[in-house]
């Protein structure tokens, strides 16, 4: 990659695409050039690197690298975060000013949009001058800053090219993952930038917009299992055949990654990494088995006295180099080698907890959980409850689960988990507290949010608000929906409206069409404006009703009516932006 | 002079506050049904919790005497009933 700028590639040789268009590899040059010359005049060495376009993304890179500056690639685009980097910092190189406050001592840059004033051609850059800068959320919730210089992402783009190139051919690199990240920068982005492979300039696709872009020719699909979890529920995975499916940032349960293999016809290749060593190993397991994990090319691994895995590469960017030049740094996972070299992970160090003496895996015991039929997912941690600490259950329930709960409550369901988790866990062990929740608390990277886990058990937690009307069954056609539904009795939104006569608010019934619009069309959907609003009857706390949808041809707008029977309650147009 | 059902009511409440049990009144709490194991569920670590409660809130002392222990802890009925019997306050 250090030579990148240098190759001689076609001019029409496409980079990056999205729905406008396709990016050469011309344009690609002259963007990184004029960038380059707009950064050079600007005293700024450490560039906070911020874009939603991994286009752009890799324009600002490049430009930085060949001005002699470093990119900073926060771990986060929250204001906050940003303000708290600005005096790490020299520059913004960000493509939305507006997160920033106006008052900002450092430079503010947009990645495009400028004009070449004849910089000197981009030559070779320095394999060993930092390049980038990424923050990772260490097991604590601090974020730590991880360096790494060019040739540790050419070391591992090599290996990864080496291994999958061939698999992977000409392949399209579609996204469902942040290119802010370690893997989505390298697996999105960097990786098919120097193997010539367009990929996604999109920033963050969502499951039905990626598989409404991948029909067109061989695709690769970059993804982490949360995404694909959704995608395979959705059902969307079905219309598409990638020729690999990508996914890290967590592991992916055995149930997801069956599921993904059989309606995209190719087994999920999962990635092992963190941003400190890079890619570890990668693993395929189509049947979802517990499937040991290969280390790539150029990686050594060995366990510390503690079983936790020690890895030592040319991609390891932190630690104290070796003779030959390459750091070692021992992961949080623990795990257990074979002799062929490969390994099982036996779950992070830091999850190995003490409860009254007695030792618990809270992996194991989340697996164990996780394969209960009522039950879809699960995180535990453990929280000081009286004398001792406790585990507790935060579980997102499977279909079946769902309706087990509303038949039987919280403290049943919780009493049949528990009695399933006799059999294998001593009694002091068993979790003390349930949360059933629609889904685990997750940041962008899919990680699970550890400290808002806590946060559910943190008191007793009332029930969660009821938001929506109970779907009894539904009728679904291409441009139609019909649901048949009843207002719950605990409706929050009843709450103060009105006192003396509860009623559902038009705004209310409104909100519950666009959310049937926006599972009808499969995306978000943005209201231009409501026509012919009409509301002849009010709805009321236990009625029943059909809320009916109509998608007109052109996709522009959709016809709703919610009824009783002949009764009309409302009905109108929602115009979609 | 509190009676036996208005300590096995109280004891209820006190099991449920003190061991922070979630999902459950104390009128579900059968008074002759076990509280360890069986039934309620409770654990040995409940167990140390339960006697640091039991004496700060009636003054009763239970001793390390496993065999007499089981027996008091076996259900509240046999909870009131060594309250009613040992209590200090």
């Amino acid at each position: 990659m250090h030579r990148l700028l240098e190759a001689r590639r076609r001019g029409d040789e496409p980079v990056a695409f999205d729905s406008a268009g396709v990016r050469e590899w011309q344009a690609f040059t002259a963007d990184v050039r004029a960038l380059c010359d707009e950064l050079r005049a600007s005293p700024a060495g450490r560039w906070l690197v911020l874009s939603e376009d991994a286009y752009a993304f890799a324009v600002s890179l490049f430009a930085i690298a060949h001005s002699g500056g470093v990119a900073v690639l926060p771990p986060n685009g929250r204001r906050g975060t940003l303000e708290r980097l600005a005096p790490q910092v020299d520059g913004f190189l960000v493509d939305d000013a507006s997160l920033l406050t106006s008052d900002s001592a450092v430079p503010v840059v947009a990645p495009l949009g400028h004009v070449e004033h004849g910089c000197a051609a981009l030559g070779e850059l320095d394999p060993d001058a930092p390049f980038v800068e990424f923050f990772t959320s260490g097991t604590t919730g601090e974020s730590k800053q991880v360096a790494k210089r060019l040739r540790h992402l050419d070391d591992e783009i090599a290996v990864l090219e080496s291994v999958f190139g061939a698999t992977v051919g000409a392949a399209r690199v579609f996204a469902t993952v942040s290119h802010q990240h370690i893997y989505g920068a390298l697996f999105r982005v960097l990786w098919p930038l120097a193997a010539g492979r367009p990929f996604s300039a999109r920033p963050f696709l969502h499951g039905p917009e990626v598989v409404a872009r991948m029909v067109d020719g061989p695709s690769v699909l970059v993804s982490s299992p949360l995404q694909l979890r959704a995608m395979s529920e959705a059902g969307s995975l079905r219309a598409v055949s990638p020729i690999a499916i990508f996914s890290s940032a967590a592991p992916l349960d055995g149930k997801t990654a069956k599921e993904v293999a059989t309606a995209a016809g190719v087994a999920v290749t999962e990635v092992f990494g963190s941003t400190e060593t890079g890619g570890v190993a990668w693993r395929q397991c189509p049947r979802g088995d517990e499937q040991p994990w290969r280390p790539f090319p150029r990686v050594q691994l060995e366990t510390d006295e503690s079983g936790n895995l020690a890895v030592r590469s040319p991609f390891v960017s932190v630690g104290p180099p070796d003779e030959r030049g390459m750091c070692g740094f021992v992961m949080g996972d623990r795990a257990e080698i074979d002799s062929s070299g490969t390994f099982l992970l036996r779950g992070r160090a830091d999850r190995i907890v003490k409860i009254g003496g007695k030792r618990l895996s809270l992996p194991e015991m989340e697996a164990e959980l996780a394969r209960h039929p009522l039950v879809s997912e699960v995180a535990l941690v453990v929280s000081r409850r009286g004398i001792e600490s406790r585990v507790c259950a935060a579980v997102v329930l499977s279909a079946s689960g769902g309706e087990r709960l509303r038949d039987v409550g919280r403290g049943e369901m919780g009493r049949i988990l528990t009695a399933a988790l006799l059999p294998y866990f001593d009694r002091v062990l068993l979790p003390r507290a349930w949360r059933f929740v629609e889904q685990l608390p997750r940041n962008a990277q899919d990680k699970l949010v550890q400290g808002e886990v806590q946060g559910l058990f943190a008191s007793e937690v009332s029930a969660p608000p009821v938001l929506t009307p109970a779907v009894e069954s539904e009728e679904r056609g291409g441009d139609s929906l019909v649901r048949h539904c009843a207002v719950p009795r605990d409706l929050a939104f009843l709450a103060g409206h009105f006192d003396a006569l509860p009623i559902v608010a038009g705004v209310v019934q409104l909100g519950w069409v666009i959310a049937a619009a926006e599972d009808l069309l499969g995306a978000v959907v943005r209201v231009s404006a409501v026509e012919a609003l009409k509301f002849k009857q009010p709805l009321l706390p236990g009625e029943i009703f059909d809320l009916a949808l109509t998608v007109d041809d052109e996709r522009s707008c959709v016809r709703f009516r919610l009824s009783r029977g002949e009764d009309e309650i409302s009905s109108g147009r929602i115009l979609l932006a | 002079m509190q009676t036996a059902d208005t300590i096995e009511a109280d004891l209820k409440t006190l099991i449920i506050d003190a061991l922070a049990l979630e999902d459950i009144e104390p009128a579900e709490i059968e008074s002759e049904a076990p509280l360890f194991v069986e039934g309620l569920g409770l654990d040995s670590i409940d167990a140390l919790e339960l006697a640091v409660v039991l004496e700060e809130s009636y003054g009763v002392k239970i001793d390390d005497d496993p065999e007499r222990n089981q027996v008091i802890f076996a259900s509240v009925r046999n909870l009131a009933d060594f309250v009613r019997q040992n209590r200090a306050k």
